[in-house]
């Protein structure tokens, strides 16, 4: 949530700020709101792209029948380094645009922020990564062969899904930590940095067993924010 | 020179207890010195990822080479270059790639100090998918200046590039000097007077509006292959008629600079080039909020990235709860035509605040 006394920046003359100049009570605040606005303000877009319908990204949805029900891989973006307030993530804006190529049906998108680690590959987790008790992914739903940007479902009447934003909570966030060798300085001594890492995962799956289905996604876009 | 540690997360400090007629604690302003590192060496998304608006792109493929025990298959890349604008943060030493190809055989990735970094990305399976690799980046020099640069992806097989982004690694600690602006906790402590040399760095941080700067969108498709200018995969325009370059406008929202502030003026750049006689395209940014932005005016006939043109966008409100004004979304995207008898070829573009 935002942390500024004011919800934004006070503009201030710094000549005002010379070294000679005494700091007082209403300078320090200034420089607190405008230091809490800067961090409140300085969420990152991480994605956003469309592309064309006969661009986004598609999969086959397995053979047989069962299995299009199946939630399947459809995209995992690059790796992104995420902002943090006490205990949880920057809430994440999220848009998804997509398609299906099918004679009739649905298919169903959703939409996760996971740890980036090597272990959050293995399939358990990818199911674990849409678990409905959990705020960090969402859901969209199409039913047109006609890509457009979908709006948000809560297919589990869970309450915390279908607003357009994630979060990652305290625990879910704790994964998210990593460690990398880095420099202290440019060309200086060896060091360590740690931060938090995650990554965009797409998955889909058919809301019928038939007929099969070809999902497109054709565009997305994550964005940190504050929060208000 | 003295360093002081970034953290890992923010200390969110209160300005609550800071009240006429009282003193402000040691601790407060400690605070305040941690909240500024954090932001000052916390590096930008400097590249939101993007899935290039391209279908397939066709591989080297593999030649098989004799040695004196036997032979080996070497692959022989077709590179795809793609251009794009980079806003760095003066505080970062270290990008990190992320890029995603689906292919059944190797890939290599070039930008800046990276060169011909080879990777595997994987296909689509029962329960697979291509997966993402991060590739690290060691800058040579630090600067806060935008550039040009190229990104240069091999292809062995043919594949599909479905994303690419990148990010600057937040620092492990920043120095205590005008540019990076690390501020030293330990000066302001309670008991001990604040001077000005304890808080001139949170001077500059406070009244620096680039700190936490967005990128907002990045479109890019290949402007040459193997080295040479393509204009296979450029967004093409010969008529007088505005035409959308991206497949749909893209959600936009600037940060908030002052309290009253309802918009703030986006920026772009675009790698663009003219072919043809009598060449004059141009170029605009279009918002739903703000409407048409001012054109700009392509007449190079060889691939150049154009100066800044601008529109009004919606800046984020910190007192909804999606920060989008009125709880709807602003989208951006950009027009092109040409306004000569030549032809407008648009590969790159990158919108920023």
């Amino acid at each position: 949530m935002s942390t500024s006394l004011w919800g934004g920046r006070v503009a201030y003359d710094t000549a005002d700020w010379a070294a000679t100049s005494p700091v007082d009570t209403v300078q320090s605040r200034a420089i607190a709101n405008n230091i809490a606005h800067a961090c409140d303000s300085s969420g990152q877009v991480l994605e956003c792209w469309t592309v064309s319908d006969a661009n986004g990204v598609t999969r086959s949805m397995g053979p047989g029948t069962k299995s299009t029900l199946s939630w399947h891989s459809l995209y995992h973006g690059p790796h992104h380094t995420i902002r943090t307030v006490a205990g949880q993530s920057y809430t994440m804006r999220v848009r998804l645009r997509g398609r299906r190529v099918a004679a009739s049906g649905s298919v169903r998108f959703g939409l996760a922020v996971l740890p980036a680690g090597d272990g959050a590959w293995s399939f358990p987790l990818q199911r674990n990564a849409l678990d409905p008790a959990y705020d960090n992914a969402e859901h969209f739903e199409t039913s047109s062969a006609t890509g457009a940007w979908l709006s948000p479902t809560d297919p589990f009447s869970s309450g915390i899904h279908g607003d357009g934003l994630l979060t990652l909570s305290e625990s879910q966030l704790a994964q998210c930590l990593y460690s990398s060798g880095t420099s202290e300085t440019l060309g200086g001594d060896a060091a360590f940095v740690t931060y938090h890492r995650v990554r965009v995962s797409v998955y889909v799956r058919q809301l019928s067993e038939t007929p099969a289905m070809t999902p497109y996604l054709t565009g997305l876009y994550v964005a940190e924010y504050v929060g208000a | 020179m003295a360093v002081f540690r970034v953290p890992v997360s923010r200390y969110a400090p209160s300005a609550a207890g800071i009240k006429n007629g009282l003193p402000v604690s040691g601790t407060d302003w400690s605070r305040l010195a941690h909240e500024h590192n954090w932001l000052a060496g916390r590096g930008r998304q400097v590249l939101p990822a993007w899935k290039p608006d391209h279908g397939q792109l066709s591989g080297g493929g593999y030649t098989i080479v004799s040695t004196g025990g036997g032979s080996v298959d070497t692959p022989g890349f077709t590179e795809y270059t793609y251009g794009v604008w980079m806003l760095p943060t003066y505080a970062a030493i270290e990008r990190r790639w992320g890029v995603l190809v689906e292919s059944a055989l190797r890939s290599r990735f070039s930008a800046g100090s990276v060169s011909d970094h080879e990777f595997s990305g994987g296909a689509f399976g029962r329960r697979d998918a291509p997966t993402p690799v991060e590739i690290r980046e060691e800058l040579a020099s630090q600067s806060s200046t935008g550039a040009a640069l190229d990104v240069t992806i091999g292809l062995a097989d043919d594949s599909y590039v479905h994303s690419i982004g990148c990010y600057e690694l937040p620092r492990h600690s920043i120095e205590d000097n005008a540019n990076e602006r690390g501020c030293n906790p330990a000066q302001l402590v309670s008991g001990q007077p604040i001077t000005y040399e304890s808080v001139e760095r949170l001077y500059a941080g406070q009244a620096d509006n680039e700190l936490g700067k967005r990128v907002l969108n990045v479109w890019a498709v290949p402007y040459e292959v193997n080295g040479s200018t393509s204009t296979t995969y450029a967004h093409t325009h010969t008529s007088s008629t505005w035409t959308d370059i991206h497949a749909a406008p893209v959600p936009v929202l600037a940060r908030k600079d002052q309290r009253s502030d309802t918009t703030r003026t986006v920026k772009a750049r675009a790698l663009a080039w003219e072919a043809g006689a009598s060449p004059d395209g141009e170029l605009r940014l279009v918002s739903s909020s703000g409407g048409n932005g001012t054109a700009i005016s392509v007449t190079g006939t060889t691939p150049t990235w154009t100066s800044e043109f601008e529109v009004d966008v919606d800046c984020e409100d910190l007192t909804e709860t999606t920060g989008m004004p009125g709880g709807s979304w602003d989208d951006v995207h950009v027009e092109a035509r040409e306004v000569g008898t030549g032809t407008l070829y648009v590969a790159s573009i990158v919108i920023y605040e």
